[in-house]
């Protein structure tokens, strides 16, 4: 079974980034307390981070740095995190009234590079899958075909895809989707089991499937949990239209205006604002931005500074010795007369038997070939 | 580019307090913690907010990042992100002089090289690949723009619970694809 249990999808939803504030408050309290949680979240940040290849790197403004290098040596009892609120409201209004018009081209980008992945390692799932198929072959039309709502008012950006990327998109998803549409439905009947996730209020009507008005519709509060009962996804999945899952525009993105706006990045703040309540550190503090979980680990590290710096000695030793043999051998004229071998054993207390050979004349070139 | 490696050094050396380290850490990986979150703020006054906390918290707890247990920049990401949608859900974000700028953000995910696809990049990608279309753009659009279930809901023009079913479905499916 493929379906999550309660906190596996809490967990994973969590990552995913989906809860509502009140979930968000509910897992980090479990985050806390449950080292089961713990792993589960690692988990999901481990495997879904490694989509943040596909972003885009954007430059912060120059200031920012600043700001945080001011603020480093804070000591660390004040919060880092951000005030969270526990109340359920709706997201704030800039979030809600735009949508991103770069959505659209970009992921299909993305959908392109998972197909090729998917097509091009994946030949022995694609053999396995056909046979899941067969097995709910009622299924498979609905879900699968909601529009992709934010695909368009995006003419200009998406002339600027390249054409090879459209049409390997369209390529790899025909290679890739026959296999994976059947099958990715198999697994509603279990739905009921784990929709009653968070201590919800009750259940309200889910929005209508034509819910055209998009910038305006985050802004109605809407309960987090309404608990879902197997006839309600049949009843919403067969209400989806059967529409290619592309190129479907529909009238939600907001028009062209925004997409063509310059970034503007705001005015630099160097070391501005500080946080209220940013005591004075003294110097001392400075490098002990750990406190107490740490403090073993500190130890450690102290110990382990300790081990590396006579490491550090030993190895200049032999190196020097090292040196000091170099010289004896290749050019013992030119070492001080008080590191000469015969001078190092007289001061070291070891007498030489015999009388000292004759000094060593300074060798004619020709004789390195005598050796 | 920063190899992984060399973050990792530099997290090893920020976890010792080395501030240099911690300036060449940001260097390295500002940008790309940058764009993350501003793809889910799609504000810079909230997206540097965000980022500040982040590398503040980064600067703090650089020690428990376990390089056996996650890359380097994934896990500087994930602190970001966990950051940034923590913003994202509250009620009000204030503005700085109450112009809220909103960005679009043209340069959004993109396909990546195939040199740069990692071998975990290309296990996740191969399980994403597996739903159904529809389904790895909603898990897509969920991660970057990290949208609540009901805008998300809208985006794609389907009632919540389904939505809420058709996640936690394709996100088992993932798992036990991941864990195969």
């Amino acid at each position: 079974m493929s379906e999550l249990e309660h906190t596996d999808a809490l967990a994973a939803e969590y990552v995913l980034g989906t809860l509502d504030a009140g979930e968000r408050a509910q897992a980090r309290a479990l985050l806390t307390v449950d080292p089961g949680f713990v792993a589960k979240v690692q988990f999901w940040e481990r495997r879904l981070g490694e989509l943040h290849t596909m972003v885009e790197p954007v430059e912060p403004e120059p200031g920012l740095w600043l700001r945080i290098k001011a603020r480093m040596m804070e000591p660390q009892a004040t919060p880092v995190g951000l005030p969270e609120p526990q109340n359920l409201q709706p997201p704030p209004a800039a979030l809600a009234a735009e949508v991103p018009p770069g959505d659209a081209p970009s992921l299909e980008e993305i959908e392109a590079t998972i197909a090729e992945a998917a097509a091009s390692l994946n030949a022995d799932a694609a053999q396995a899958a056909p046979a899941e198929a067969s097995a709910a072959p009622a299924a498979e039309a609905p879900m699968a075909e909601a529009p992709p709502a934010e695909a368009p008012s995006l003419d200009a950006i998406e002339v600027t895809i390249s054409e090879t990327t459209v049409t390997l998109s369209a390529d790899a998803a025909q290679a890739a989707s026959p296999d994976a549409a059947p099958a990715s439905f198999d697994g509603t009947p279990t739905a009921a089991t784990s929709a009653e996730m968070p201590p919800a209020p009750p259940a309200e009507a889910a929005p209508a499937p034509g819910w055209e008005a998009a910038p305006a519709a985050p802004a109605e509060p809407t309960p987090a949990a309404p608990v879902l009962t197997v006839t309600e996804v049949a009843d919403a999945t067969t209400a989806a239209e059967t529409t290619a899952p592309v190129e479907a525009p529909a009238a939600e993105t907001p028009p062209a205006p925004i997409a063509v706006e310059p970034v503007v990045p705001p005015p630099v703040l160097p070391a501005a604002p500080l946080p209220e309540a940013a005591p004075v550190v003294t110097a001392e503090e400075k490098w002990t931005p750990a406190v107490e979980p740490q403090q073993a680990m500190t130890a450690v590290r102290r110990r382990l500074r300790r081990w590396r710096a006579f490491a550090l000695l030993m190895l200049l030793l032999v190196l020097a010795v090292a040196v000091l043999l170099v010289a004896w051998r290749f050019a013992p004229e030119r070492v001080p007369p008080m590191l000469r071998p015969l001078e190092l054993m007289r001061q070291l207390g070891v007498t030489v038997p015999a009388p000292a050979p004759p000094p060593r004349r300074p060798l004619p070139p020709q004789t390195q070939y005598d050796e | 580019m920063t190899t992984p490696v060399e973050i990792t050094w530099l997290l090893a050396a920020v976890a010792k307090g080395d501030a240099l380290a911690f300036e060449r850490l940001y260097g390295a990986t500002c940008a790309k913690l940058y764009g993350v979150v501003l793809r889910i703020l799609r504000r810079h006054d909230l997206a540097a907010e965000v980022m500040e906390s982040a590398y503040l918290q980064i600067w703090r707890s650089a020690g428990e990042f376990d390089p056996a247990n996650s890359a380097p920049l994934a896990w500087m990401v994930a602190v970001a992100r966990r950051l940034a949608i923590d913003t994202a859900r509250r009620p009000s974000p204030p503005t700085a002089d109450g112009e809220p700028e909103v960005i679009d953000d043209n340069e959004g995910p993109s396909a990546v090289p195939r040199h740069q696809l990692t071998d975990d990049l290309k296990r996740l990608l191969t399980c994403i690949g597996r739903l159904a279309p529809d389904r790895q753009r909603m898990l897509l659009l969920a991660y970057f723009g990290a949208f609540g279930r009901e805008q998300l809901a809208a985006k794609l023009d389907m009632p919540v619970d389904a939505l809420r079913a058709a996640l936690r479905h394709s996100l088992g499916e993932v798992e036990q694809c991941l864990k195969s």
